[in-house]
């Protein structure tokens, strides 16, 4: 994730460069002296050519990354660790993890939060009771709908320690922008102990008043 | 063979008063001169929606307004400024540009082109209506996503009046399209042939073509919200085997070319532009024609970028084609930069306008094709990095382009120049403050700040960035009021203008300013797309196609 | 009108090339459907304008055409003012608006509207 943007803002970043100093050099060197008209060119064939091939093949190349990184983010993996089951609603979200009878579920004053292990994959699945939300964690840079009558799986596979806010990125309301949670990341036997711990204490999502 | 031109009296077209002879007129130039105005009014009260809105977030946890008016805001901010700003603008800045610069009499069906006028108005007013009734405004966002526009959450009037509005303006913007393709069609000068329209006209025809192909996607759409929230219907309902995901298409087929619709025709007022205060005729204008109908086309197969996150859509198809779009748009700017080079240029502010375009346009097409790749898009939809990238590109592209098109055609239009020193200061107030209000925003994207929030947590950076998002916009409402005050002050003084003030290359500027009600009391000989220049300049006229 | 016909029916033609292209990468049938349909409307227009318009020798097509070739042609009628576009324009809002609020107002509009139609194309006889 972290190389398509980089390559992509690297070569944004050249592209203004380059094609906004063309912009401004002229500005600066053929500046209006007399009256003499300038020569009126129309058309030089091998630039024009040139300005079409390149961009073409740069669009071509990045194409090929974004598809290659794509591919690897949307990978599912054949057998996950762990299944989190996500539901949107008004206005907050519920984490539950099946096979198990741990449920959590938030409000808006106080987002839930989502524990998972380190290194090692979890599916999530994903779905709204109500409008469509957006699952999104910044830190992951990632997001995906949530759409009711859909389910939409994808994997994540952390790498890293910590706790990572998470918001809902589709406008769904008038407390959409309290619709927050947390994913934290802890190492397996830390994830164990959660799940354990949560098995005697859940909480199944009220419907707040709309 | 070369004529003289006979020095035109200023015939005033608008000399007939009243308020009835302006509801019962059917010219081009008069219908385009209500549309124009009509459009700067919403600017102006969609601009001041924005203005509240950056109020509100200018410090985190705010309660200025309350997080329905914020919603009823952003969706009518959004709604008034596409619908009923930028597009109205360039339809009528074509109304009143294109049979001038085709040599034409008027527009092929007058009484039509008076029709869409006034159903867009009232269609602009139901729309707003929504703030007065119980509920208040529409309050779903400008592309109103079912199932949160359906009627069991939406249950307001409000939605409905928006709905309706909408198809309003549908109705009223492809009877524009038809009345431009059949004037382009058939009502050219001799010796104007297709290939010597001036790019404007070009630009015009694409845009006209589009707006054939997307509109209706969105009558469809909106009937189909309206049957489902009054008749009973389920096409959005997925517990009746409906889809949300389906208005998405429907929407997003017309939602992408509209946004091309919002730009083409200022990719032909930066062109006349740039090539008048260049004193070069425009570099490559077979690549600028070709090029217009390559992003037509390419546009209306890219609507599901829109769409990345759905899971719905095959993301690598609409990453391709909207990857590939970048080429044409390309062409266009090597186009540009190519008019200007070894050109003779001068910096009055239409040409001040159009440069600042470039460079915010380039910007927001930069992060258009990075938002074109789905993981980046994973990341940056619907967060503040999009909406910079949808501004730079709508409000630092067309915004600008609608500023250049104005301090240029002012003249013709009212026979009045505007002010060159305050224009020229407008345009630094806009430059400064547009960036300074949505660079910023690139930032809060990737940090993590969704869009469409009332107000966010006191988190590091966040505050200052929208304290300066906030800051940047004061700075534009200034320019915005020194124009206003230009326009005033320039229209009291009325020194009059002559026929050709910029030294322009086209036809319009072949008559008086403003036009006699004909239109043309004569007309050069057309053999170029550069009549009046080769008017003025014989000995460099080009013959041939 | 020869540029007529070419823009309608290269759009069409695209229009439907990109339908098939998008079906087979995507195989998805809502896009399909949208592309296809759009390609076939477009070339509904291609269709008339050329059996429509299969005579027309524009002066304006003609790159040596001189103004006073044209000199004195009927181009066409240009209507300076009319009373009816804006009378049609509030008939068609109320239209809409009965049409989702208030079906006699609806039923009343949709004769005014005839009505204003059939005074519209008595105007340019």
């Amino acid at each position: 994730m972290h190389l398509d943007w980089t390559v992509f803002t690297y070569a944004g970043l050249a592209v203004f460069a380059i094609v906004g100093g063309l912009i401004v050099f002229p500005l600066l060197v053929w500046r209006r002296r007399g009256d003499a008209l300038p020569p009126q060119f129309r058309r030089n064939v091998p630039i024009e050519i040139v300005t079409t091939v390149i961009p073409l093949i740069m669009v071509v190349l990045l194409f090929i990354l974004s598809y290659r990184v794509e591919s690897a983010v949307e990978h599912l993996a054949p057998v996950p660790s762990v299944v989190v089951n996500v539901v949107g609603f008004r206005w907050s979200w519920q984490f539950s993890y099946p096979g198990t009878d741990v449920r959590v579920a938030g409000t808006p004053q106080r987002g839930p939060e989502m524990v998972i292990p380190l290194n090692e994959t979890t599916r999530i699945n994903l779905t709204s009771v109500d409008v469509n939300h957006r699952f999104w964690v910044p830190a992951f840079l990632f997001k995906r709908d949530a759409i009711a009558g859909m389910n939409n799986a994808f994997d994540w596979h952390p790498e890293r320690l910590g706790s990572f806010p998470g918001r809902c990125a589709e406008f769904c309301g008038l407390e959409h922008a309290f619709m927050t949670f947390t994913v934290r990341v802890v190492s397996p036997a830390d994830f164990k102990r959660w799940l354990l711990e949560q098995r005697s204490r859940s909480t199944a999502y009220r419907k707040t008043p709309q | 063979m070369s004529v003289i031109a006979a020095p035109t009296p200023a015939v005033p077209s608008l000399a007939r008063r009243g308020v009835l002879s302006w509801i019962t007129t059917t010219d081009h130039k008069r219908i385009g001169i209500l549309y124009m105005t009509t459009a700067i009014g919403f600017f102006f009260v969609a601009g001041m929606m924005a203005m509240l809105m950056r109020a509100q977030l200018a410090q985190p946890n705010q309660s200025i307004i309350t997080a329905h008016q914020y919603a009823q805001l952003f969706t009518l901010h959004g709604t008034v400024m596409i619908f009923f700003f930028v597009v109205p603008f360039a339809l009528g800045l074509a109304n009143f540009l294109i049979p001038l610069q085709i040599g034409a009499p008027d527009m092929a069906f007058p009484r039509l082109n008076a029709f869409t006028y006034w159903i867009f108005l009232i269609g602009a007013l139901t729309v707003m209506s929504g703030a007065a009734v119980n509920g208040g405004a529409a309050d779903t966002g400008w592309f109103a996503y079912a199932p949160l526009s359906g009627i069991k959450i939406s249950s307001g009037l409000g939605q409905d009046l928006w709905i309706i509005g909408l198809l309003m303006a549908s109705i009223s913007s492809i009877l524009t399209s038809i009345n431009f393709l059949t004037t382009v069609f058939i009502y050219r000068a001799p010796g104007m042939t297709m290939w010597r329209i001036p790019i404007f006209t070009w630009e015009m025809v694409a845009t006209s073509l589009l707006v054939l192909m997307a509109f209706p996607s969105l009558a469809a759409d909106l009937s189909m919200l309206l049957i489902d929230r009054h008749l009973g219907g389920h096409f959005f309902d997925p517990a009746a085997g409906g889809s949300p995901v389906l208005y998405q298409h429907l929407f997003w087929f017309f939602g992408h070319p509209e946004v091309y619709i919002m730009i083409l025709p200022y990719f032909g007022v930066v062109t006349e532009v740039i090539c008048t205060f260049s004193r070069k005729p425009v570099f490559g204008y077979t690549g600028m024609v070709l090029s217009a109908f390559a992003i037509a086309g390419l546009s209306m197969g890219v609507w599901a970028h829109h769409m990345f996150t759905t899971g719905a859509v095959s993301d690598p198809f609409f990453a391709a084609v909207s990857l590939l779009i970048a080429v044409p748009t390309g062409i266009k700017f090597f186009n540009w930069i190519g008019t200007m080079w070894r050109g003779s240029i001068t910096f009055q502010t239409p040409m001040l306008f159009a440069i600042g375009f470039l460079l915010n346009f380039l910007d927001g097409g930069i992060t258009g094709v990075m938002v074109a790749s789905p993981p980046i898009d994973f990341h940056a939809k619907d967060s503040y990095f999009l909406v910079s990238h949808f501004h730079y590109v709508i409000g630092g592209g067309s915004l600008f382009a609608i500023f250049a098109a104005m301090f240029f055609w002012f003249p013709k239009v009212f026979g009045v120049k505007l002010n060159e020193v305050w224009g020229k200061v407008c345009f630094v107030c806009e430059f400064v403050g547009f960036n300074l209000t949505f660079f910023p925003m690139y930032f809060l994207g990737v940090m993590g700040m969704p869009r469409r929030v009332y107000t966010y947590p006191n988190l590091p950076g966040w505050g200052l960035l929208n304290s300066l998002a906030t800051l940047g916009a004061a700075i534009m409402a200034v320019g915005v009021i020194l124009f206003i005050v230009n326009v005033i002050a320039s229209v009291k003084r009325h020194t009059p203008v002559p026929d050709d003030p910029w030294g322009g290359f086209t036809l319009e500027w072949a008559t008086s300013s403003p036009p006699p009600p004909n239109n043309f009391d004569w007309l050069p000989p057309i053999r170029s797309e550069r009549p009046v220049f080769d008017l003025h300049h014989p000995e460099l006229a080009k013959t041939g196609r | 009108m020869k540029i007529g016909v070419r823009l309608f029916l290269s759009s069409a033609t695209f229009g439907v090339a990109i339908a098939i292209a998008y079906w087979f990468s995507a195989h998805e049938i809502t896009g399909t459907l949208l592309l296809g349909i759009m390609g076939l409307a477009l070339s509904f227009a291609a269709c008339y304008i050329l059996v429509a318009e299969r005579e027309a020798r524009l002066v304006g097509d003609r790159p040596s055409a001189t103004h006073a070739e044209s000199a004195g042609e009927r181009v066409g009628v240009f209507t300076v003012r009319s009373k009816w576009p804006f009378g049609l324009a509030i008939a068609v809002a109320l239209l809409l608006i009965g049409a989702v609020f208030n079906a006699p107002l609806a039923i009343g509009a949709f004769v005014v509207v005839l009505t204003l139609i059939g005074m519209l194309i008595r105007e340019s006889r």
